[in-house]
């Protein structure tokens, strides 16, 4: 968390320019797109099923390369590095469902995300991160020697992004940390987001649930059919407006 | 799995290319004694590589006793013939018959067992049989084998191993297989094979028994392994326990995969490429292992699926990649835009409603003191609740609440520990799913069940196949009935297809399709079981508030076409939009029930779920 009095707020984080983005010899999925992400600010990234969300996810997280475009991280090229590097760079993705190893433990779970540390750095990293953690999600601490796969869906989401936080994200990628959760957790875990980014952690979410994620971000991005089809302040993207980016 | 456009238009070309094929060879290999062997036994391999193509490639079961099943069939028809003096054609259907039955008793203990378990229990079985083939001298002439069996004949024409008159005889069975695999393979059967496979849940979830759809298949398999090993034994015209060895087992599977594990053609390919291998090893002085080494490898590393797997991605990059491009959701998007407008949706789902109105009998799921544990903890705690049909019962709680577990303790997919849960009086505890999905309660799944090796119409009108008129031989042999079924499903899956705005998809594979049309072709296909309830297992969890609002109209079209739904959700606008009446439930516990809008306003059910966002 070193990186949490950045004095540089607002200046661009991440870019990303022109990215088209296909599946073998297919039709690309995603056209042209382009978004920048400043320094503790928050994107959402709304759209129809199918418009491109999560496939964009993966290619900025290094999950698919893309046919074009670019992906600047610091305004340095990072497109097409493998996920692992990139959690190094700081770029940390949380994807989509409760991705938890079930027969660990949630400390276990926990010290997975610092494999990539030698022994020192690690137990400086937890202890480092360990007490934001258990405050973000008390319960967690309640359930540290619990397996993994016995906890709820809420926790297990409250794990998965514990986890992405032990490995000190700069960025945070989050594909629907709300999916399949119920209105109090989707709370919790949304609090727990804003007290990231209070900690100078900047986000791009992708949630099916527009109104939830319009509520914490400052700009909300629609794809549609692979490409931007509106862009702006959450305020200015509202009915029929929104609905018009959405199906054209 | 092709689909019925394509099925129809290359339908003749696929009924003649076996006779065609295999009338050229004869032919060709007339001249030669070599090739007439080598042809004849190709003949009878392909029969085998078909039988274990079956079983593992399209069932994906890791038969192991597949060869001695093979073995036992030339064993039993020789002894039949030689030793009894039955005729040549009795010993080979009793042969046939024989390893079928004994192939189906080999899966019937395993009713239950995982796919592991399954195959180590056919290993098992493999080698007691091979132990008591050893043993039995007199069947098996044991370690020495058996010598002198007498070739058969036909219309007092004596057809020997290694002369034209028994290719042609190879030949006809070969064709024979051929076109039964061509009736499996386009028929309901391939697709609940298919199922079983991908997802033997599924098959539950319509109404098919998975454990009987398995013993169907080793029936299969164990019968065509029979047939032919009672060929290779009237072949070779010697025989002893050597020839079924394990590496028998590995040729064949080598064959199996190589040529495309799963596809129609695979065992065709298979069989060609062992043979082209084994002449290559023969010309490069018996370097078999390296040859083979050589083949696998790049097999492996440059196709996946086999040579099938390979010649079809390649015909797809040649036709442009696909079936043209990928249509919109049109249809999606016009009724849900109209929803949006025109509050309570009720024209888009107007198509729905008309198929069956039928307002007089109202039907009840009664559920009472309901418990269920799972080691220690209680997931459901004595809960007593009611649905009856015509109206959208909400069930929600927070996450671990145990309302996905009360769903499964209906649907028979949960043990409980106490309780009962009625139907019209009858119980369904203690049930199988399918029975219960044949009782008229059909359920949708947190993450869609849906067999992505299927288009989006087969896997609709997989409801329709094990409820059918036609039965599993009639859809095996896909007869005149299996075909009228199949034309019937067919209509009322696009149909139904078209209600939930996918008619322009339906000819797509579900492996491409996003997560959104998936749940609505899960919903479509409990449409065509013509369920009397239908529990709806999170139907709004990763839709837009859009594709919400359209399953919110479809459950109200559902809920007037006199089914009664059972939804739950996290989303308070879809529960609010779609329900009559909502249970809350926490930690196991009922904690409310009544109309949405008084439940949600009470304070203990915004403490305990609901939040501040509520």
């Amino acid at each position: 968390m070193t990186e949490s009095t950045s004095p540089d707020r607002g200046a661009p984080l991440l870019e990303i320019r022109k990215l088209t983005v296909g599946y073998g010899r297919r039709e690309p999925i995603l056209r042209d797109v382009d978004m920048v992400l400043p320094v503790g600010g928050v994107l959402g990234l709304v759209g129809m099923n199918g418009a491109g969300k999560t496939t964009l996810m993966r290619a900025v997280s290094g999950g698919v390369r893309p046919r074009s475009g670019h992906v600047l991280l610091d305004g340095e090229d990072v497109t097409g590095l493998t996920t692992a590097r990139l959690a190094r760079r700081g770029l940390v993705i949380l994807p989509e469902g409760h991705r938890v190893l079930r027969p660990l433990t949630v400390d276990e779970n926990l010290q997975i995300a610092t494999m990539g540390l030698r022994r020192n750095a690690v137990r400086r990293r937890i202890g480092a991160v360990s007490e934001l953690v258990y405050d973000l999600f008390p319960i967690l601490r309640d359930r540290r020697d619990q397996l993994a796969g016995l906890l709820s869906g809420g926790e297990q989401q409250m794990l998965s992004l514990a986890r992405a936080i032990v490995q000190s994200p700069r960025v945070l990628l989050l594909d629907e940390p709300s999916l399949g959760l119920a209105p109090l957790i989707v709370d919790r875990i949304y609090q727990a987001l804003s007290s990231l980014r209070e900690h100078g952690i900047s986000m791009l979410v992708v949630e099916q649930n527009s109104e939830r994620v319009a509520a914490s971000c400052e700009e909300l991005i629609v794809l549609r059919d692979g490409r931007v089809s509106a862009q702006g302040p959450p305020a200015e993207l509202q009915g029929k407006v929104l609905q018009t980016a959405y199906f054209g | 799995m092709n689909t019925l456009r394509t099925m129809l238009q290359g339908s003749t070309a696929r009924h003649l290319a076996a006779p065609v094929v295999l009338v050229l060879v004869g032919a060709i290999a007339s001249g030669n004694d070599y090739y007439l062997h080598l042809a004849t036994a190709a003949a009878i391999a392909y029969i085998l590589t078909v039988a274990f193509n079956l079983i593992y490639g399209y069932a994906g079961i890791f038969n192991l006793a597949i060869i001695i099943i093979y073995g036992l069939g030339g064993f039993t028809s020789v002894y039949l013939a030689t030793t009894l003096g039955a005729s040549f054609w009795l010993a080979l259907l009793a042969a046939v018959v024989i390893t079928s039955a004994l192939s189906v008793l080999v899966a019937l203990p395993s009713r239950r067992l995982g796919e592991l378990f399954l195959a180590i229990q056919t290993l098992a079985f493999a080698l007691a049989l091979g132990e008591v083939l050893l043993n039995w001298q007199t069947f098996s002439g044991g370690t020495i084998g058996i010598y002198s069996i007498s070739p058969p004949t036909l219309f007092g024409v004596e057809l020997v191993g290694g002369l034209p008159g028994y290719y042609w005889l190879a030949a006809v069975f070969a064709w024979m297989t051929y076109a039964l695999m061509l009736r499996i393979h386009m028929s309901g059967m391939g697709r609940m094979l298919t199922a079983l496979r991908e997802g033997p849940r599924v098959l539950a979830a319509v109404g098919v028994s998975p454990a009987t759809t398995r013993l169907v298949a080793f029936g299969l398999s164990g019968g065509l392994a029979g047939l032919a090993g009672a060929l290779y034994a009237h072949f070779q015209l010697v025989i002893d326990l050597d020839t079924f060895s394990f590496g028998r087992l590995v040729a064949l599977l080598l064959a199996t995969i190589l040529g495309g594990a799963g596809y129609f053609l695979g065992p065709l390919f298979g069989v060609l490429a062992i043979v082209a291998m084994d002449e290559l090893s023969l010309a490069t002085s018996q370097a078999q292992d390296l040859v083979y080494g050589i083949g696998i490898l790049v097999l492996v590393v440059a196709t996946r699926g086999g040579i099938a797997g390979g010649l079809s991605r390649l015909r797809a990059l040649v036709t442009g990649g696909r079936r043209g491009a990928e249509p919109e959701l049109t249809g999606t998007e016009l009724t849900a835009a109209d929803i949006v407008a025109a509050a309570p949706g009720a024209e888009a789902a107007a198509s729905i409603a008309e198929q069956i109105v039928d307002p007089g009998s109202r039907r009840r799921i009664v559920v009472s003191e309901v418990c269920v544990t799972f080691g220690g903890t209680k997931a459901v705690d004595g809960v007593s609740v009611e649905f009856s049909t015509g109206e959208v019962v909400g069930l929600i709680g927070p996450n671990g609440a145990g309302k996905t577990t009360l769903l499964n303790t209906i649907t028979g997919d949960a043990p409980t520990s106490g309780g009962t849960i009625a139907l019209d009086g009858e119980d369904l505890l203690g049930r199988r799913q399918q029975e219960v999905v044949r009782l008229g309660v059909g359920r949708t799944f947190q993450s869609p069940k849906i067999i992505p090796e299927l288009t989006l119409v087969e896997n609709v009108m997989l409801a329709a196949d094990g409820v059918g008129d036609a039965g599993w031989l009639q859809q095996t042999l896909h007869t005149p009935a299996s075909k009228r079924q199949d034309r019937r499903s067919h209509e009322r899956a696009m149909s139904l297809l078209a209600d939930v705005g996918l008619a322009g998809r339906a000819d797509h594979r579900a492996s491409d399709q996003p997560y959104g049309v998936l749940r609505l072709v899960e919903i479509a296909r409990n449409l065509m079981l013509d369920p009397a309830f239908l529990l709806l297992d999170e139907p709004g969890a990763g839709l837009t508030e859009f594709e919400r609002a359209e399953i919110a109209a479809t459950v109200q079209a559902m809920s007037r076409r006199n089914i009664g739904v059972v939804l739950v959700d996290h989303n308070m606008s879809l529960i609010n939009a779609a329900c009559d009446r909502i249970y809350v439930l926490d930690t196991g516990r009922l904690i409310a029930e009544g109309p949405p809008g008084e439940v949600l306003a009470q304070q203990h059910v915004i403490s305990a779920y609901l939040g501040v966002s509520g």
